[in-house]
């Protein structure tokens, strides 16, 4: 029957059941439809987590199919060093993780970390995305920043030269982050990677002394400038040009050098961030006493948390609302104690949290010959020529790294203070593209989709009431295995092992890749129109003909790939 | 090939000897051990089909007519309140003109809470467009169970096998089964002219207006009168093919009968031996078994019956505020024929919610048939605690 209306007369011109005559060409059931599903991918929790911009939805899909060296490589694009933020990335991308309902968040970090170890030995071959240019760039500092960008350079054809003032590659990764949790070897591997590209390394360079900033901005056709936080600040308390009072990053510095260090033995550690912990948990694997002192209390401190715990496991006593007033020394200027006071939580202060108040009359005197100071760090900005606008906190930037002058662009904690390893990754990788455009004459590409890797996705993030749980069991998040504390307080090893392939299949296998179609054809198996068909080359197509607008597709979509607009 | 087994086994091995491609049911005692088995079957390989598992009747129906649509050869089995809840799509299935096959295991109907047989349950289903075969013995389910499937394909109805509960359903017998070579030329694959078809796509059982509706009905009635000649037809080739044939109707022993006794399914067995006994004793009594009610063989009965001074009707049933349900079909059957040769009819109810059914029943009917003098013409409880 097509369009034209049909004049039964007769039984005989019907068929045997209610069935439509012919073709459906007059019962096109989308006639009737007010809403319409249409393909939307959105974006996981953990890809808008993560500060490298990583496609962390992704590569947790090719590791569930046990594709490891793919998903190693879906990381490198965003981020050289999967082994190294496996291990020491506080995961932002774990924190809004759907599977927190069933069973606890995903271990997305062991995950990438093990796609960072399992082919440590293979050597891959650097993949270029466009071709050699005679244009080059100088990166200040060869830390995550600085890499990530002279990689993402380097990677995109241009002349890369790195200025290191250490002897070594790494920046903070090197010198900030002791081995029982990033063992060296993981990072070296990971920067010669980055030197595959072509990318020069000169060593022993710091810039004002060995060369000028006008000498690197002469040479090279721009210049990004990333040479994190190496100032400590000062104690702040009577004594504090003792001798024994020492900034934690010079101590994580020696230690990793392994130069000299001659270290006391009951040790006070003064602040709560990483640089206090970690200084903390080192002297005490070199047999020293420490003792924190942190004069908020412990949900203000900006450690992260996991180190935290692992910290009061391993026996270390913290001194939560306690500052330090006075280092006493003796007639040798070694130290004898420390005088210290309570404090108590007062007003918000401009960060947000609760200002520490001193209680009056609270002193008490701590035991200690030495004393670790590790309350904060300020970049060294003493390099940079007057023209490059920056205050004593960093060097001012846009959200693409780009100072007042055209050619100079900054990152990394020197700029923008966001104090992780993956954080400055994100940064190095999000200003090389800015540094490109700018190289090419163009415009930068957007902010938001080069740091979230949002290319055919939208934004919306994926929230738990959008995920249809019927399609997942409830499984447990693993967690790895750590050393023994008796055993691991006594030297450097790495305190977790990674996960076997059997226990990141687990973790794989909880993954529910919200927003992100796998293809799992529930939309074309539940369509009663079937009006749903796969194309060849993957994905599906909507028949808009038949679709009535019922919502099924979208309703049976296991993770919200699919989302429906009322017409 | 021979084999020992209970009626439910026979369901199941007809099922297979016929090759239905797609089983949705769900248990219910007696029927579960039907379903069982063909689950077996089909994780064994022998029988390769869809078994599909269900959350209730109405979805097990469901299942088979959305399969038939598709064009398969579809089956399913139920029992008493799981009958009663497929109902509605019971008439979708006919309607749809969908040829499922269903072994209905006849059980009382709750409550009282029972397992035992009677034939309330799918006498219920009457007017819902079903043929129904009542059957005696577990080879008449054997053969049934396969002359179902060919017969439904040609009329494009769908067919009710039913059999006793424990009497058939638990009750094993040596069966003779047909070697699945032969089967599959007597019962060639389903071709369904009207089906789900993705190069010619159609709407199915959508509205349809007042033009039209009373048409479709017309249709239904005229297919299931087609199903009398067919049943008949597709009988008898059976019947040369295997040896064995059954009839809509079977009089036994019926020459020149002063009183013929009506029976239907297991209860005719035991009639059978009885009539034996009565024509030794020299009396001119016979019996009549119905195993067609749907598409009720009306001139079949009228023939058998025609002349016969008296008739009983055993009922296994009650139309409460009526009476028995085949006396009653059996009754309008008789009604335009010429006095002189229409029998007096006498109705009995028996053996409800599984009480035995014995000689003595069968004797007790013939007796208050022939001699009426006590009996009620209209009905008679027979073996009532009263």
């Amino acid at each position: 029957m097509n369009d034209e209306k049909v004049n039964i007369k007769s039984y005989r011109d019907i068929p045997i059941a209610a069935a439509s005559l012919g073709k459906m060409s007059v019962n096109k059931t989308a006639s009737w439809r007010n809403a319409e599903p249409y393909y939307e991918e959105k974006s996981a929790p953990c890809n808008l987590g993560c500060p490298a911009g990583t496609d962390v939805v992704k590569y947790l899909h090719l590791a569930t199919q046990g594709k490891y060296e793919e998903g190693w490589k879906t990381i490198l694009n965003t981020n050289p060093f999967p082994a190294t933020c496996g291990r020491v990335c506080p995961h932002p991308c774990e924190v809004n993780c759907n599977r927190e309902n069933l069973g606890g968040r995903l271990n997305i970090h062991m995950i990438e970390r093990f796609l960072g170890d399992v082919n440590f030995d293979k050597k891959l071959e650097p993949e270029f995305l466009e071709d050699k240019k005679d244009k080059s760039i100088g990166v200040v500092g060869a830390g995550p920043a600085g890499l990530s960008c002279a990689y993402q350079m380097a990677r995109r054809g241009y002349g890369v030269t790195v200025y290191e003032a250490l002897s070594e590659p790494g920046g903070m990764m090197r010198v900030g982050i002791p081995d029982y949790r990033l063992p060296k070897e993981i990072l070296t591997r990971e920067i010669d990677f980055i030197l595959d590209h072509g990318v020069k390394l000169k060593l022993n360079t710091r810039i004002g002394k060995e060369i000028t900033f006008e000498d690197i901005r002469a040479e090279h056709d721009a210049v990004y400038v990333a040479t994190g936080l190496h100032l400590s600040r000062n104690l702040g308390a009577e004594g504090q040009e003792l001798e024994d009072v020492i900034p934690g990053i010079e101590v994580l510095r020696k230690i990793a050098f392994k130069d000299e260090i001659s270290l006391g033995d009951e040790i006070l550690v003064v602040g709560g961030g990483n640089t206090a912990l970690d200084a903390a948990r080192s002297v005490l694997r070199m047999g020293c006493k420490p003792r924190i002192v942190y004069r908020r209390s412990r949900e203000e401190m900006p450690a992260i948390a996991e180190e935290i715990e692992d910290l009061i496991e391993e026996g270390i006593p913290i001194d939560f609302l306690t500052l330090p007033k006075r280092v006493y020394g003796n007639d040798n200027g070694k130290i004898v104690k420390v005088e210290c006071v309570r404090m108590e939580l007062g007003e918000p202060d401009d960060s947000g949290r609760r200002r520490p108040v001193e209680i009056e009359g609270s002193n008490f005197n701590v035991e200690a010959d030495m004393v670790i100071t590790a309350i904060g760090e300020q970049p060294d900005l003493s390099y940079l020529t007057s023209d490059v606008k920056a205050e004593s906190w960093g060097v001012l930037v846009d959200g693409y790294g780009r100072t007042n002058l055209p050619d100079v662009f900054a990152g990394g904690d020197s700029a923008t203070g966001d104090g992780t390893v993956t954080h400055a990754v994100g940064h190095g990788r999000q200003t090389a593209l800015a540094i490109d455009a700018f190289l090419k004459g163009e415009d930068p590409p957007d902010c938001e989709v080069i740091e979230h890797s949002v290319e055919g996705r939208s934004m919306h993030q994926v929230e738990w009431e959008e995920i249809n749980p019927v399609y997942f069991e409830p499984a447990e998040r693993l967690k790895p295995k750590g050393l023994e504390i008796p055993h691991r307080v006594k030297n450097f090893e790495e305190v977790y092992s990674g996960f076997t392939e059997e226990e990141v299949l687990h973790e794989t296998s909880r993954c529910m890749s919200c927003g992100n179609c796998p293809e799992c054809d529930n939309c074309l198996v539940f369509c009663p129109d079937s009006a749903v068909t796969k194309n060849p080359d993957g994905g599906y197509t909507i028949n808009y003909e038949f679709c009535k607008g019922c919502g099924i597709c979208v309703a049976e979509c296991p993770r919200s790939a699919i989302s429906i607009k009322v017409l | 090939m021979q084999k020992v087994l209970t009626g439910n086994q026979t369901v199941s091995w007809g099922v297979m000897r016929a090759r239905a491609q797609v089983i949705a049911a769900y248990p219910i005692t007696p029927q579960t051990t039907i379903i069982e088995e063909l689950a077996n079957l089909v994780d064994e390989g022998k029988l390769e089909a869809s078994f599909i598992k269900v959350e209730s009747e109405h979805s097990a129906l469901a299942g088979c007519i959305g399969a038939a649509q598709a064009g398969a050869r579809t089956f399913t089995a139920t029992s008493a309140q799981g009958l009663a809840l497929m109902h509605e799509l019971i008439h979708w299935a006919s309607l749809g003109r969908l040829p499922i096959v269903l072994a209905d295991v006849n059980r009382a109907m709750a409550p009282g809470w029972t397992i035992w047989t009677d034939q309330n349950d799918s006498l219920s289903q009457r007017d819902t467009g079903w043929l129904q075969f009542y059957c005696e013995s577990n080879q008449e389910v054997m053969d049934t169970a396969i002359q179902a499937f060919k017969i439904a394909e040609i009329v494009k109805l769908p067919v009710m096998l039913v059999l006793d509960a424990f009497f058939l359903s638990h009750t094993a017998e040596a069966v003779d089964i047909p070697e699945p070579e032969e089967v599959d030329k007597f019962l060639p694959p389903y071709e369904a002219d009207l089906k789900v078809d993705f190069d010619n796509p159609r709407a199915f059982s959508g509205m349809t207006g007042v033009d039209i509706y009373q048409e479709f009905r017309y249709l239904q009635h005229e297919a299931m009168n087609e199903a009398l000649t067919v049943t008949e037809k597709v009988d008898q080739e059976y019947g040369k093919q295997f040896g064995r044939t059954y009839g809509l109707v079977e009089p036994y022993r019926c020459e020149d009968a002063e009183a013929i006794i009506v029976t239907t399914a297991t209860a005719t067995s035991t009639a059978r031996e009885v009539i034996d006994q009565w024509r030794d004793r020299g009396e001119s009594v016979g019996l009549l078994k119905i195993r067609t009610f749907r598409p009720f063989p009306t001139e079949l009965v009228r023939e058998a019956l025609r002349g016969v001074p008296k008739v009983g009707i055993l009922d296994r049933n009650i139309c409460p505020g009526f009476g028995g349900i085949f006396a009653q079909e059996i009754k309008a059957s008789m009604y335009d024929m010429e006095e002189k040769f229409r029998p007096d009819i006498y109705g009995f109810i028996a053996g409800l919610g599984g009480r035995d059914i014995t000689p003595d029943t069968i004797n007790e009917i013939l007796e208050k048939t022939i001699h009426p003098e006590k009996t009620e013409k209209h009905l008679n409880w027979i073996a009532l605690r009263d």
